[in-house]
């Protein structure tokens, strides 16, 4: 089994399994051994299933002090969280974490107060009504602000006093739903640029992701057909796996062309979740196999 | 206010409350990053930053704090990259005990519901260690991020303020449904506005003075605004940050604050020296006193709207107490304009201001602003904090609750 084979492969904590895992360095620590593609946190607001009400960035940034190889990926809704926030937030932990980190942008937060704006302007500037264009443009802001501020400008020339090259800095002054000037206050790190992903829940949502400049597009098992005959390899399946039935569900996504995974385990709780991991891991990986095409995948 | 101060008292087993703002991570002095000449400086090292809080730690540290401005600064030569400082300090958290942390989210440039539920988060994950400073964001650059051309008059800025901070609360106790995780208010700044909104929900205020009978001033108007508001005097703690270069010698230590300061310039120091009296001081020699008739008329002057009136008596008060000739003067002028006491010298001198300070109730503590980083934070720990354990001013292992002295 080699390390790119596994990383087809991740894990979509809950909240309150995220939750303990951030407090927990042994079971982050043998999670991350379990050679997973990504661990993704925050998904239960997108997707409705609520628990706790968790932030999932702060969540992901304690953990990133535990987990050092699996990618982590938040996920972020652009709702009362405005993008250049979302941008800046997920660079810093980009430059800090040694491993791949990002943002996957939702189309909802069920923990949010109904109603609410995408941005409110606080009193002070114009608000941005929640919409799916709203969220639409908040991927490309993000997309953008990233692209804005090179590591390449970082010079930290100490006999001439310079720092940083300020040419190869640049505003993006973006004129969508949001106007952004730009850049971010750091620059990305020297590994390259945070993931951008997008989580699709329906159709509406599905032609947003796929026109948009996400890397990366999670989908409910539905939305997989649809998502792969635009993005192919790029289009990760969501799987909630609960009991009897788990395996099959996968095994049916994989026999219709899913080649990457992202599995939801809610029944398990953290202490046993690195120890459940390793059968369902290596049985999806068979299946993978035997299914063949996933020569191309690298998280 | 809806957190717990089980150790905190007057009296005689009052302790000191040090946190530390590391500025970035250089320091105060503008070229301090150039101080070490490997990539242990660079800001977005996530060892150096560890090694930052280890040794905050390992000195007791009540807090970490840091600032925020949502937008880089357009110098190349003093640029640094800034981090967004709440991710910072939630990894710091995981890679430590005792430590507590202090982060600063701009109510001009964020939601209260994503900021309570991001704060709780951490305060659930941290054990209790996190505090939030709440500010409004002054500079144009950065509300241009956020689709706004002008800085909002500062009238619209504090009203936004107090909404946030109310919203904030409400958001507070619904996330929570009755874990009791308590939400710690740290406020920074002296205006008006700001000081009334911390004399009614803050557990301490971050200000800046630069003598001991301002602070002394200010800490006593926080206590007294506090107890209008149904609260103990003793529930609010004034912390008054102080620019720090430590040397083995005095002379050690000015030439390091000389060689970061970026070259010493008498003429801009005069200037801002000028600014901050609100008189010009161009035609003095740098080797007089500034005459008594200069410092009356700077007394009896209107601020404008950026300067402190309060902020220039203090400084009146100390260039009379001091008597010293304008080259030195200047030299006591803040680098960053910021208006905190800075210091330049021995371990035991500060230790002796910063013991004077607390016991004749000028401050309940310091925040230590490292004017080179790490090297004076490690001095700080290293030669400082053993003085102020020794004399019993300040504890040797951490207590219960965030604010616990």
């Amino acid at each position: 089994m080699t390390r790119d084979a596994t990383a087809r492969v991740w894990l979509a904590l809950t909240d309150a399994q995220a939750t303990r895992l951030a407090s927990s360095p042994a079971d982050a620590a043998a999670i991350d051994a379990r050679g997973l593609g990504a661990i993704v946190i925050g998904l239960d607001a997108v997707t409705g299933a609520r628990g706790q009400v968790i932030d999932a960035h702060a969540t992901l940034a304690h953990l990133s002090a535990h987990v050092e190889r699996t990618a982590l990926l938040a996920a972020a809704v652009p709702l009362l969280d405005h993008p250049y926030n979302i941008a800046r937030r997920a660079g810093s932990l980009d430059l800090l974490a040694s491993q791949r980190t990002g943002v996957v942008i939702g189309f909802d937060d069920a923990t949010v107060p109904d109603g609410s704006d995408a941005w409110s302007g606080g009193g002070l500037g114009e608000a941005v009504p929640f919409s799916t264009a709203s969220v639409a443009d908040a991927i490309e802001v993000i997309h953008e602000l990233w692209r804005a501020w090179p590591f390449s400008a970082v010079i930290a020339d100490r006999e001439r006093r310079i720092f940083v090259d300020l040419d190869k800095v640049r505003s993006i002054d973006h004129r969508g739903v949001y106007a952004v000037r730009g850049p971010l206050g750091a620059p990305a790190s020297p590994d390259g640029l945070p993931v951008l992903g997008v989580y699709a829940r329906d159709a509406e949502e599905l032609v947003i992701a796929l026109s948009s400049s996400a890397e990366t597009i999670l989908v409910t098992e539905d939305l997989y057909r649809r998502a792969s005959d635009r993005r192919g390899g790029e289009v990760v399946v969501h799987l909630v796996l609960h009991g009897g039935d788990a395996l099959r569900r996968a095994g049916r996504a994989i026999e219709d062309g899913a080649r990457r995974l992202v599995v939801t385990l809610p029944d398990i709780a953290v202490p046993a979740l690195a120890d459940a991991l390793a059968p369902i891991v290596a049985l999806l990986d068979e299946l993978l196999d035997e299914a063949g095409t996933g020569e191309e995948e690298t998280a | 206010m809806t957190g717990t101060s089980p150790a905190r008292g007057g009296g005689a087993d009052r302790r000191l409350f040090i946190g530390a703002n590391v500025a970035n991570s250089g320091g105060t002095l503008p070229y301090a990053w150039t101080r070490s000449a490997t990539a242990a400086t660079d800001p977005h090292d996530p060892v150096l930053w560890r090694r930052i809080a280890e040794t905050l730690e390992r000195g007791v540290f009540h807090a970490f704090f840091l600032g925020d401005i949502p937008h880089p600064v357009g110098r190349p030569d003093t640029t640094l990259s800034k981090l967004e400082p709440t991710t910072l300090l939630a990894r710091l958290a995981a890679q430590t005990s005792g430590l507590g942390f202090a982060t600063t989210i701009s109510s001009s440039l964020n939601e209260p519901f994503e900021i309570a539920r991001k704060i709780h988060t951490l305060q659930r994950l941290s054990g209790g260690r996190f505090a939030v400073n709440i500010v409004t964001t002054a500079q144009r650059e950065p509300y241009q991020n956020f689709g706004i051309d002008e800085v909002p008059a500062r009238p619209e800025r504090y009203a936004r303020a107090v909404s946030f901070v109310e919203e904030l609360i409400d958001h507070w106790a619904r996330i929570d449904a009755g874990a009791g995780l308590p939400l710690h208010l740290l406020q920074a700044g002296g205006s008006p506005q700001g000081v009334a909104l911390a004399a009614e929900r803050a557990d301490a205020v971050y200000g800046s003075a630069s003598t001991r009978d301002y602070s002394a001033g200010l800490r006593s108007t926080l206590r007294s605004l506090a107890t209008g508001f149904g609260r103990r005097e003793d529930d609010i703690l004034f912390v008054p940050g102080v620019n720090v270069t430590i040397g083995a010698t005095q002379a050690e230590a000015e030439q390091l604050f000389d060689r970061y300061a970026g070259g010493f310039d008498s003429e801009t120091a005069t200037a801002r020296l000028s600014d901050l009296l609100g008189v010009s001081l161009a035609g003095l020699s740098q080797t007089s006193r500034i005459p008594e008739e200069l410092l009356v008329e700077a007394l009896e002057g209107t601020a404008d709207q950026t300067q402190s009136i309060a902020h220039r008596r203090s400084f009146i008060t100390l260039i009379r107490e001091l008597d010293e000739p304008l080259s030195d003067v200047i030299r006591r002028v803040d680098l960053n304009g910021s208006g905190h006491l800075t210091f330049v010298g021995t371990a035991e001198r500060l230790a002796e201001l910063i013991r004077t300070w607390f016991r004749t109730g000028a401050a309940d503590g310091f925040i230590i602003r490292p004017q080179s980083v790490p090297h004076d934070l490690e001095a700080f720990v290293d030669t400082v904090v053993p003085l102020l354990q020794e004399s019993g001013d300040f504890h040797r292992e951490y207590g219960e609750g965030f604010f616990a002295v």
